[in-house]
């Protein structure tokens, strides 16, 4: 998560202006800049703070009833996965499909979790807000 | 990266048969998916990559100058030795301990114990060669999560290094006021504390060396901004390491 803030922070300062002779219209003052980096991480990394924790509590489940339905769960989505089909580039379309292992214990097959987390490109956040800004978005 | 792992799966075990409950893809599947690979590399190794970087891109970098105090409105930083710095911005990256998230805040934001025990172990590949019923359990190529009662182990090696890396994970009973940092512990408390849990056990067996900590739970900051001083990283949003 430091990496992306990183990443989404130093687009929107680059952003900054510190030469009046700068078109006004395209660049921001630092304040602003910080309050779009807030608005642009806060619900992400929030997000990822409570998953955190609520997979530290489906690793530690005691046996019972729960840990046998989450034990059931890992299983079925690997028998799923070994029953579907693999498509012609050797994937099983089934383990990449929306919806696919809905907060499953295991975090890398829930497929919407997993587009969330890898797919998400810090630069392009960052170079979306310069854009809306360029464009008066804001 | 050529210090980087790259596993070909993630795998869960049952902490007491260790049978495989799941084992899912990484490898090629996530650079189809994503375009890079699920990657593991060592926190030594990825501290000197963003080193390296921040030297050629002209970073000033003081080592052994711990910043003490920040000032928001004035935007600098002051360190243990006196020396003051001033800029446009001060983006408070110090970590889970942060003291610019007190600054940005302005109250502290204490650390608290979160009821787990985190234990630790590195022991060389070659060992365990001696052990078939435990390499048998250890896929060189995965990243194993046992998932048990009241905490959990992870298991992978690191390659490059010839070196099996076990984190174990155990709730305590009682709070501890003042939480620990590593320290050594009596390997056969740790081995009473995982009595049942097949692949540790067998792991513990091996070993004669564990550190154990205190796992904090660090508040997160809700503002994250005063002034001229910015939080990024666990300063701003600390998390549990189980993800």
């Amino acid at each position: 998560m430091a990496l992306e803030d990183a990443v989404v922070l130093s687009t929107l300062v680059n952003h900054v202006s510190n030469d009046s002779s700068q078109n006004a219209q395209e660049r921001i003052n630092l304040p602003s800049a910080l309050d779009l980096f807030f608005d642009a991480r806060v619900s992400r990394t929030r997000f990822l703070r409570e998953k955190a924790r609520s997979m530290r509590n489906i690793f530690a489940i005691p046996p019972g009833p729960d840990q046998k339905l989450r034990d059931q769960l890992l299983r079925s989505d690997m028998d799923a996965i070994g029953r579907a089909g693999v498509e012609k580039n050797g994937y099983s379309a089934i383990e990449k499909r929306q919806g696919f292992a809905k907060d499953s214990p295991n975090f890398l097959t829930d497929v919407s979790f997993r587009d969330m987390l890898f797919g998400y490109d810090a630069g392009s956040v960052g170079k979306d807000i310069v854009a809306r800004l360029e464009h008066r978005e804001f | 990266m050529e210090h980087a792992h790259f596993p070909a799966s993630a795998v869960v075990r049952a902490y007491d048969s260790a049978e495989i409950l799941s084992q899912q893809r990484l490898g090629d599947l996530m650079v189809h998916l994503y375009g890079h690979s699920y990657t593991m590399l060592h926190r030594v190794d990825l501290h000197r990559t963003l080193y390296d970087e921040a030297v050629k891109l002209g970073a000033d970098i003081q080592l052994a100058h711990p910043v003490i105090a920040v000032d928001c409105d004035n935007a600098t930083a002051k360190a243990a030795n006196g020396k003051v710095w001033r800029g446009d911005l001060i983006v408070g990256a110090d970590g889970e301990k942060s003291i610019c998230r007190e600054a940005v805040i302005g109250r502290p934001t204490p650390s608290v114990d979160s009821g787990d025990h985190v234990f630790r172990m590195v022991i060389p590949s070659a060992h365990i060669t001696e052990y078939p019923e435990l390499a048998g359990l250890l896929d060189p190529s995965s990243v194993t999560v046992t998932m048990g009662p009241h905490g959990h182990a992870v298991t992978y090696y690191l390659k490059q290094d010839g070196l099996l890396n076990v984190v174990l994970m155990a709730a305590h009973e009682h709070p501890e006021e003042r939480p620990k940092p590593p320290h050594p512990v009596d390997i056969d408390q740790v081995r009473q504390d995982f009595a049942g849990w097949k692949l540790p056990e067998l792991v513990l067996k091996v070993t004669e060396q564990c550190s154990r900590w205190t796992l904090l739970d660090t508040p997160a900051a809700d503002q994250w901004i005063k002034g001229n001083v910015v939080l990024v990283g666990d300063a701003a949003h600390p998390m549990l390491p189980t993800l």
